[in-house]
């Protein structure tokens, strides 16, 4: 039987401790007000022997377009022992791009929908297979419905927002993160009725990000269908460890790696 | 011994292969010519991306000849994901595209169940099963999982099945005879006992 | 009394770290413990020869005891020295705490043994900071000795070249990161899930912020794989070759080698044995009950419930009586960390686990007897203590 998948989130950006290209993780309260917890390599290390399903890794360096070499190097270093799955994201522009990161043992990278536009998806999900391109959507919503992306901020309607899902879909994705900007760092719960909406557009994988703050809401997300759950300030701020926490969900009867 | 080859084709995570590998100690090196193919004590084909893809890089690499020598000379040979579906006589994802035909099966897309909440591709950590303690799964016990991440697999019985896991369908998730073995899930991206099945497959006699 | 789900065997709660329940609503600690049974102690006995035969008399010393002077490393020296005739090097981390009961019995064992030894001591300023910082991010504030009394022995090893390093007891005796079927490495990934709290030593360096570098922390830090593979090391608990017994082993200590037991913050006074070493324990059990609703008292219950030596409901009994009291060490460490006891629950409250029923009448526990003798360390200065709580307070 599938198990659902914890996925550690590790928002990166370049060290400012260190002058050798090292980078820090943070957490962030949406998506802001970025506040160090670590060092990449050790913290992907840390959460290996913890036994994290996936990796999430997104480079925030908001001071390049597309990506860094510096960030793919430490990427590679930091993997380069361990034997997780991992996702990375983060300015993710170009099929070069794309290359680089699987070619240094990255399994998925995760585009924006802003490169939807330009067919971006599908060269990928041609290149590479489905299987390796996920898409996040970062979204707000609002009184009028949606709003998608950190800086377009362009509105769907509840309707737009399932065509919106399915054109994800048709251009290769493999799979789907939804990413709910306001309820990052809240700790206050997953958008769970998004995540029941996106399932009715697509037959693809979903994972929902932003919010997780109790067991509870882990158990609730899971038992509503989520495939996987990304978090970084849940295990960042509280005495938790994926270790712990796959115990609490196992108890309450979701099936995950125990 | 020799060296372990892992057969390098354009983003087929070759490395992530051979990065294991040499962190369990063994000397691996990735390989894309008949010759170094050849010279290898054993084999791993690493494969992710669509089988066309594989196949054409394969051809363009000019190893076709050279992984059906290798498959015919008694050594193991170790096919990954895309890799499995390349050792089989044909897949699904591009019914006309001659794979190698090495191992007898055939590869087909996996339905999804949504009632069951089941989707494709088929991503995350899966039971896999077997009996008869197979070489290949020494101190893995029946059961355990690995990560898978495809949408295509050995969906129709084949006699050369080693090890099966449920997703909307039971599939092949390892299959393998004589010295040749092939595996629908990433052991260099399982943890323990994906590094535990790369150790046995360097190690077996 | 707080509502939390416990075992129906022993009274380990749904809030113990990895604990899962079968349908029978008995856990996996004892369930692992019933493992203990099956497993071929006289074939893991035959190995432990094998590896002392291995190391005795290729190098200076022929392994490493980290040790406390607690009963656990206490039996585990006594062994390797009478019954696996090795010798050893001892090696201490003086993690500020010790308590002269402790001091006294560390040294007859010591002496009685006649065996050398080597004893760390850290920067007291820099504890404090780690004390505080890992109370604030984690709230536990023994981060440093954790990772200090893991690592440090580890780059004796590496330096004077000693591959063998014997533990004491299997974490399978008290939780389900690993279970009994396996011999547990006591390694980098042990290090990383029950020892270092998800931080790392590097982590900890970016969480402290300014004021101390790599330097600073290479005692806490794991060492590198590489530099533990060329010396070829071997870090295992002796409770993985002989099956653990506590009552037993503690008898024997106390006849052979004179070893004493103390009065322990928040256990029954019957319970001597256990945690005796560190004068922060009664604090760090206190965070514990705020934070899971359970600590000591349930813990060495249920162990003598799975050995059958005490009923549940006796044990319940007990747990009502002890657990769960302000401990007089509070006292010190607020002196060392700089809190007020108003700050020190607000911290502790917020760490707690959303099933746990937070504490409302505060009772006080016992006094200990040699309360007058543990250390009045140099004091947090204020103006860091309010640094780090700004800082905390601000990324809530």
């Amino acid at each position: 039987m599938l198990k659902r998948r914890l996925i550690p989130k590790f928002l990166a950006r370049k060290s400012t401790r260190s002058e050798m290209g090292d980078y820090e993780v943070c957490i962030s309260q949406n998506y802001s007000n970025l506040k160090m917890v670590g060092n990449l390599r050790s913290q992907l290390r840390i959460f290996e022997s913890n036994k994290a399903d996936e990796f999430l890794v997104i480079n925030c360096d908001k001071s390049f377009r597309s990506l860094d070499l510096d960030f793919i190097r430490s990427v590679q270093d930091s993997i380069a022992l361990l034997s997780t799955p991992i996702m990375v994201g983060g300015g993710i522009d170009s099929v070069d791009d794309a290359s680089n990161l699987i070619d240094v043992g990255v399994d998925k990278v995760l585009c924006g929908i802003s490169s939807l536009n330009h067919g971006l998806h599908t060269k990928i999900a041609n290149l590479f297979g489905s299987q390796a391109l996920s898409i996040s959507i970062d979204y707000l919503v609002g009184p009028e419905g949606f709003k998608i992306g950190f800086n377009q901020q362009s509105h769907y309607t509840l309707s737009s927002f399932k065509t919106l899902i399915r054109d994800i879909e048709n251009s290769g994705a493999g799979e789907i993160v939804l990413n709910r900007i306001d309820f990052d760092g809240t700790r206050a719960g997953l958008d769970i009725e998004t995540l029941r909406t996106a399932q009715m557009a697509t037959s693809v994988p979903i994972v929902i990000s932003s919010g997780a703050g109790t067991p509870e809401h882990f158990i609730d997300a899971f038992e509503s269908g989520a495939d996987g759950i990304a978090t970084g300030t849940y295990f960042a701020k509280l005495d938790q460890n994926p270790l712990q926490l796959r115990s609490r969900l196992f108890n309450a009867g979701i099936h995950i790696r125990t | 011994m020799g060296f372990i080859g892992i057969v390098d084709l354009k983003s087929n995570n070759s490395k992530s292969v051979l990065n294991v590998i040499n962190s369990l100690g063994i000397e691996a090196k990735l390989v894309n010519t008949p010759d170094d193919i050849l010279q290898s004590d054993r084999l791993v084909i690493p494969g992710v991306g669509h089988i066309d893809s594989i196949v054409r890089d394969m051809d363009k690499s000019g190893i076709r000849d050279a992984l059906i020598d290798f498959s015919q000379s008694g050594r193991f040979l170790l096919g990954i994901c895309l890799g499995q579906h390349l050792l089989g006589k044909k897949s699904e994802e591009s019914i006309n595209t001659k794979t190698l035909g090495i191992l007898d099966f055939e590869v087909n897309k996996l339905p999804n169940n949504f009632a069951l909440g089941l989707r494709v591709p088929h991503v995350g950590w899966n039971s896999v099963y077997f009996d008869k303690n197979p070489p290949l799964f020494q101190s893995i016990p029946s059961s355990s999982d690995f990560y898978f991440t495809h949408s295509y697999g050995i969906t129709v019985d084949t006699n050369c099945a080693m090890a099966s896991t449920e997703h909307s369908v039971w599939f092949t998730s390892a299959a393998g005879r004589d010295n040749i073995f092939s595996v629908q899930f990433h052991p260099e991206k399982s943890q323990k006992v994906g590094r535990q099945l790369l150790n046995n497959f360097c190690n077996l006699t | 009394m707080s509502e939390l789900i416990r075992c129906a065997r022993c009274l380990l709660p749904e809030t113990h770290e990895t604990i899962t329940f079968d349908v029978a609503g008995i856990c996996s600690v004892c369930r692992n413990s019933e493992l203990k049974d099956t497993v071929d102690w006289a074939a893991r006995k035959k190995e432990l020869n094998l590896i002392a035969d291995e190391n005795r008399g290729k190098s200076a010393y022929d392994c490493i005891v980290p040790f406390s002077g607690g009963k656990d490393s206490v039996w585990t020296l006594y062994y390797i020295v009478k019954e696996l005739k090795l010798k050893p090097l001892v090696v201490s981390f003086d993690h500020g705490f010790y308590r002269p009961n402790l001091i006294k019995n560390r040294e007859k064992v010591l002496k009685e043994l006649g065996v050398e030894s080597l004893i760390y001591t850290p920067n007291w300023k820099l504890v404090q900071r780690l004390m505080l910082q890992a109370f604030l991010e984690k709230g536990d504030f023994c981060w440093h000795c954790h990772t200090g009394i893991f690592s440090y022995p580890m780059w004796v090893a590496i330096e004077k070249k000693i591959p063998l390093v014997f533990w004491g007891e299997p974490s399978s005796e008290y939780a389900s990161y690993y279970d009994y079927s396996e011999v547990e490495l006591v390694d980098e990934d042990r290090f990383n899930r029950i020892i270092n709290l998800g931080m790392a030593a590097e982590d900890m360096l970016q969480r402290l912020g300014e004021g101390f570098d790599e330097r600073d922390l290479l005692p806490f830090t794991y060492p590198p794989a590489h530099e533990l593979i060329q010396i070829g090391v071997k870090s295992i608990p002796l409770g993985s070759y002989i099956p653990w017994d506590v009552k037993q082993q503690t008898d024997t200590i106390k006849a052979v080698l004179g070893w004493t037991g103390d009065f322990v913050e928040g256990v029954p006074p019957e319970y001597d044995y256990e945690k005796i070493e560190c004068y922060m324990q009664g604090v760090r059990d206190y965070i514990k009950f705020l934070k899971r609703g359970y600590a000591r008292t349930t813990h060495l219950t249920s162990l003598d419930i799975r050995n059958n030596r005490i009923s549940r409901e006796d044990a319940l009994d007990l747990v009502s009586a002890f657990e769960g009291k302000r401990p007089y060490g509070l006292d010190l460490f607020l002196e060392y960390t700089g809190l007020t006891e108003k700050e020190f629950y607000e911290i502790a409250i917020t760490h707690k686990l959303d099933s746990v029923t937070p504490v409302v009448n505060v009772k006080i526990g016992l006094k200990p007897p040699d309360i007058q003798q543990w250390q009045r360390h140099p004091s947090m200065p204020q103006n860091q203590k309010e640094l780090a709580l700004l800082k905390w307070r601000a990324e809530r």
